[in-house]
């Protein structure tokens, strides 16, 4: 490509500013060199000044229409231009000045038409070169301008508070539902009192302690368990003073630094504190503590009325503040060490009239945060089965029994020849009855033994009959379905009653029991004639919106939908890969999570009540159906997020039951099922990690 | 470059033609303007300015098409008296636009397609292109704007972590009609349909960006496929680049962009922790509030910021922090855009940054103030000293 004479023109200022910048300045400024700037800058600048006067007029009275002189002007420029050493400006002005007198000379339209066109052009070259070089010479002369203003250095307008640098030895620490975190801890050289405020992020309600958190005083993603174990050291970092406490807040330029606890540091004094008739006191003086002072005291775990409850040494109730996860680690301790006499330390921060665990410290353990921590005292697996198993022989329910062996085994209680024979024995059952079926199906493929899917889908194609009939089927179908003859009571009603739903809206086959077809029907593929049954029960049984639903009800219907394959549910932008089929399960799981996310705390669409208003039975029937429908849908990224602190006291309070309660309930079907549900639940919700191999 | 023009389709053979045409008119009427002179524009001239715009809009020539439209505005400022009318903006602009459709039109002579001649011609609709990795980004400041199109929104400025200098911007307009003028009134609003965050979320802290997507020019979409977690925040670290400490290094930075008169914004963000403020002075005839800060060694660099209505909070904030009121303390440093106008480096400040975090009004505490969108609780506890 030619040059053209624009991009030369352009190339020409270019490097003609270039050129200045160089001249002006040294490779690294002194001040002095600044000084030159400014002197050479201000007649520089003078001189574009000058040549912008002449330009602006032109303007704003038309380049057609230049005054007389303005050649004669911009040839004296252009002899300054000279001066300076300015090539470029010299050839431009004296081009422009050259066409300008052309046009004042030409007579008549056609004669002028082309110096009007040429004058134009040198106009916006020069006003091209003007603009570079006073940008250029702008910053040469404000470089100039700064160094020449400087008068010596400036006190900084601005001072923060004051500043300190030290090893905090933290003694624990609270967490709000806002997930403001107070550190509470000690200077490890002066023993002030210290009080860390941290905003922390991305917090596990799970597992706070031992999961990642993003702390904002420590700048990064810290494990508060390891942190809150080591020391957190301050560097100039900014403080307050809030009586005796030094409070420390994230800093802007100074960052809390965890760090490991050097050997030779010994734990912070405190003093001991005692619970009398009249409340906390210090145990030497028996003054009252004030809020926020830390002290210690010895206290025992011990079970009382179903609960678990701190005493004294004296026998006194504490007035802890019993947290979830401090309940669920002393019902772990209990469950652990039961057979002993618990006695612990406990290092607490006084909050008005109660004390809350900062942490303790066990031989097995060292030193813990149980008011946070939901991973402590963990039960070990073996030793726990091996209590747990034996109570379970009794049992009246067959199928109840086996399914429990298989949970236990899938623990790893059971060696390989039981597990064989319980695979033998539960392929050897002949169950009947969708009800039946779904647990048979469920404990054979726990325990890994064989499942017949040519009678499921049998089953399945029934049970989908019954419930798209509105007539209710003929009896020999009825009894297919329901697994008992016309009148004969239903004992399975109690023990598999799927959440609140018992009293169920008289159709035939009861929603629970469609939810377990349903369940059993995603063990198999896809089969035109159930596709269409689905879709039938869907019109006749749930057609409108759901109105304050079941468990039963919303697993079903998503399992419904997810079968049905509905392609009118379709997602606004399937993935591209998609079909409608697809399509209709995202929907399936769509609905699912919408509903769910209603019912279930979790923390942003509804209040969290204090405990979860679900049983352990529809809690498993939501793990299963947001699993089943996750594995069906591509992409899918539904989590399920239970509030599992509840859930797992629960759990463990069933367990704790069979070990402690009075009228020995693991001889009784309902106990049996509560340490069934526990187990089940355990296990799918992800809880299992609260059992240690 | 210089594809053959023969194996263009229909359309962008069409769209070669549109353009050549709208080049000629565009050029015809350039050289019309500088003929007669401002002093010889008339309504008809602007209707004309805008028509071209217009054509340069069809012709896919978007840079042109935005520059006509700012010559419009200069000159309807120019005929109207309007004392914002700054006779070298307008010159600049007209240059601008002049240097503008002679390197389209030679470019496109040499056989340069459409596509060739995007960084010049520019794009009617920005192009993302996504980020494989993950990134990690912080918010170092934000402001709110309202446009002449009747939109009001906030633009967040975004550092990312592990890639020095570079600036991603995350923007949300909503049509005025119905959310106002404020673009304060934006901040508890969804950052998208997509995300769980508000603006405010976003305007203050890290996060981790996963399936970004960014335009050449820095835009982030926040789209549906975003997926975004909180990030730890570095505080001091993220600015670190962009930190002056002696307001002679700005200038190092504005020459950067010197060199190209048709690039260039000629102005740069950055990170200031002045020594010094001065007063507050608002100057009714030129429109402007402004007041000096000063660097170590005692140079000056003018804050400057239009007496506009949408700059009506920001001003009021500087008044507040600059008046020596307890209710908005000093603060220890500014984030903003620092410029070179009328020979004098100019910052329009964005962010008011904090050693100790402060605590917004119906807000969280922080320790940066969006100073066109939010403001500090008053304290009677406050710790702030401040010499002159």
């Amino acid at each position: 490509m030619s040059t053209h004479p624009l991009d030369e023109g352009l190339r020409e200022a270019s490097e003609r500013a270039a050129e200045v910048r160089d001249r002006y300045r040294a490779a690294t400024p002194t001040e002095d060199d600044y000084a030159d700037f400014e002197a050479e800058g201000v007649l520089l600048g003078m001189f574009l000044g000058e040549v912008r006067e002449v330009l602006a007029p032109l303007h704003v009275a038309g380049i057609a229409f230049p005054d007389a002189d303005l050649p004669d002007e911009l040839d004296a420029l252009a002899e300054r231009a000279e001066a300076f050493g300015l090539a470029v400006a010299v050839e431009r002005l004296v081009k422009l000045s050259r066409s300008l007198r052309a046009l004042l000379e030409a007579r008549g339209r056609r004669e002028r038409a082309p110096w009007l066109r040429q004058a134009w052009s040198e106009m916006q070259h020069l006003v091209t070169w003007l603009r570079m070089m006073r940008s250029e010479c702008d910053l040469l002369q404000i470089e100039g301008n700064l160094v020449a203003s400087y008068e010596g250095r400036v006190q900084r307008a601005t001072r923060g508070g004051q500043r300190a640098s030290m090893d905090v030895w933290p003694f624990g620490v609270t967490v709000t539902r806002d997930n403001l975190a107070m550190i509470y801890g000690s200077d490890v050289e002066s023993g002030k009192p210290v009080l860390l405020k941290d905003t922390l992020a991305e917090v596990n309600a799970l597992d706070p302690m031992r999961a990642p958190v993003i702390s904002r005083l420590m700048q990064d993603a810290v494990v508060l368990h390891k942190a809150l174990r080591g020391l957190i050291r301050l560097s100039d970092h900014p403080y307050q003073r809030a009586g005796r406490l030094w409070v420390f807040t994230p800093g802007f330029k100074t960052i809390a630094r965890p760090i490991a606890r050097p050997g030779d540091v010994k734990a912070p004094k405190l003093s001991e504190l005692t619970v009398t008739e009249e409340g906390v006191r210090w145990a030497e003086g028996g003054g009252e503590p004030s809020s926020m002072d830390i002290g210690w005291l010895y206290v025992e775990p011990v079970w009382v009325d179903g609960a678990v409850a701190l005493r004294s040494v004296e026998g006194r109730e504490v007035p802890i503040v019993m947290t979830r996860a401090l309940a669920l680690s002393l019902l772990k301790l209990l469950l652990r060490d039961g057979d002993d006499r618990l006695q612990l330390r406990f290092v607490c921060l006084v909050q008005e009239r109660e004390l809350y665990a900062l942490n303790t410290s066990t031989s097995m353990d060292g030193r813990v945060f149980p008011s946070l921590d939901t991973l402590l005292f963990r039960e070990h697996r073996g030793a726990f089965t091996a209590r747990v198993s034996p109570m379970c022989e009794a049992a009246p329910w067959e199928l109840l029994r086996l399914a429990l062996e298989v949970e236990l085994g899938r623990l790893g209680a059971l060696a390989e020849e039981r597990l064989a024979a319980t695979r033998e024995q539960l392929t050897g059952l002949d169950v009947r009855g969708v009800d039946r079926v779904w647990l048979h199906t469920l404990a054979s493929i726990l325990v890994g033994a064989s499942v017949n899917l040519e009678r499921v889908a049998l089953l399945v194609s029934d049970a989908l009959r019954l419930a798209a009939d509105p007539s209710g089927g003929d009896a020999e179908l009825r009894e297919r379905v329901l697994g008992r003859a016309e009148g004969e009571a239903d004992r399975w009603g109690e023990l598999l009653a799927l959440g609140e739903e018992a009293a169920d809206d008289g159709a035939v086959i009861s929603t629970a029991t469609l939810y377990r077809a349903m369940w059993l029907e995603s063990l198999l593929g896809f089969d035109e004639e159930r596709q269409r049954l689905s879709q039938a029960i869907l019109a006749a049984r749930f057609g409108g919106p759901l109105h304050d639903p079941s468990a039963a009800e919303i697993c079903a219907r998503a399992l419904l939908m997810s079968a049905a394959g509905d392609p009118d549910e379709a997602i606004d932008e399937p993935l591209d890969d998609d079909d409608e089929r697809v399509a209709g399960l995202r929907a399936a799981l769509e609905f699912f999570e919408a509903h769910v996310a209603d019912i279930q705390p979790d923390g942003r669409r509804v209040s969290a009540p204090e405990e979860a208003p679900l049983s352990l039975q529809a809690l498993l029937a939501f793990c299963h159906t947001a699993d089943l429908l996750e594995r069906r849908v591509p992409g899918a990224g539904f989590t399920l997020r239970l509030d599992a602190i509840p859930l797992a006291i629960r759990c463990v309070t069933g367990l704790v039951e069979l070990r402690f309660g009075d009228g020995a309930p693991e001889r009784t079907p309902r106990g049996a099922a509560a340490l069934w549900e526990a187990l089940l639940t355990l296990n799918t919700s992800g809880l299992s990690a609260l059992l240690v191999e | 470059m210089g594809e053959d023009t023969t194996k263009l389709s229909k359309a962008e053979r069409k769209k070669l033609d549109r353009m050549e045409v709208a080049l000629d008119r565009i050029d015809a009427l350039l050289l019309k303007l500088g003929q007669q002179g401002l002093q010889r524009m008339s309504r008809s001239s602007l209707t004309e300015l805008q028509a071209s715009a217009q054509t340069a809009h069809n012709a896919a020539l978007i840079a042109i098409e935005r520059q006509l439209e700012v010559l419009a505005t200069l000159s309807e400022r120019y005929m109207e008296r309007d004392p914002l009318f700054q006779m070298s903006q307008y010159m600049a602009t007209l240059n601008k636009l002049w240097l503008l459709v002679g390197a389209t039109r030679r470019r496109h002579e040499a056989g340069e397609t459409p596509d060739e001649l995007l960084d010049l011609i520019g794009a009617a609709r920005r192009k993302y292109e996504v980020l494989d990795d993950p990134i990690v980004v912080q918010a170092l400041g934000a402001s709110g704007w309202v446009t002449d199109t009747d939109f009001v929104g906030v633009t967040i400025y975004m550092g990312v972590r592990g890639q020095p200098g570079v600036i991603y911007q995350a923007s949300n307009a909503k049509p005025t009609r119905y959310f106002g003028t404020d673009p304060r009134g934006l901040l508890n609003q969804s950052v998208s349909d997509y995300l769980p965050y508000t603006i405010r979320d976003f305007a203050h802290g890290a996060f981790t960006f996963s399936n970004a997507k960014v335009s050449h020019d820095g835009r982030m979409s926040l789209h549906k496929a975003l997926r975004v977690s909180e990030a730890p925040y570095t505080g001091s670290a993220a600015y670190k680049e962009f930190a002056v400490g002696r307001w002679t290094e700005l200038v190092e930075r504005l020459r950067e962009n010197e060199l190209n008169p048709l690039s260039g914004s000629g102005s740069t963000l950055a990170y200031l922790e002045p020594s010094g403020f001065g007063e507050l002075e608002i100057d009714m005839k030129s429109s402007l509030a402004s007041s000096p800060l000063l660097d170590d060694k005692g140079a000056t660099l003018m804050m400057e910021v239009s007496l506009r209505e949408e700059n009506n909070h920001l001003i009021d904030n500087l008044e507040a922090m600059l008046d020596n009121r307890r209710s908005f303390p000093l603060p220890a440093a500014l984030f903003g855009r620092v410029s070179v106008r009328q020979g004098q480096l100019k910052l329009y400040p964005m962010t008011a940054i904090y050693d100790e975090s402060v605590t917004l009004y119906r807000g969280p505490k922080v320790h940066e103030v969006h100073l066109s969108l939010e403001k500090i609780k008053y304290s009677k506890s406050g710790v702030h000293r401040r010499s002159r």
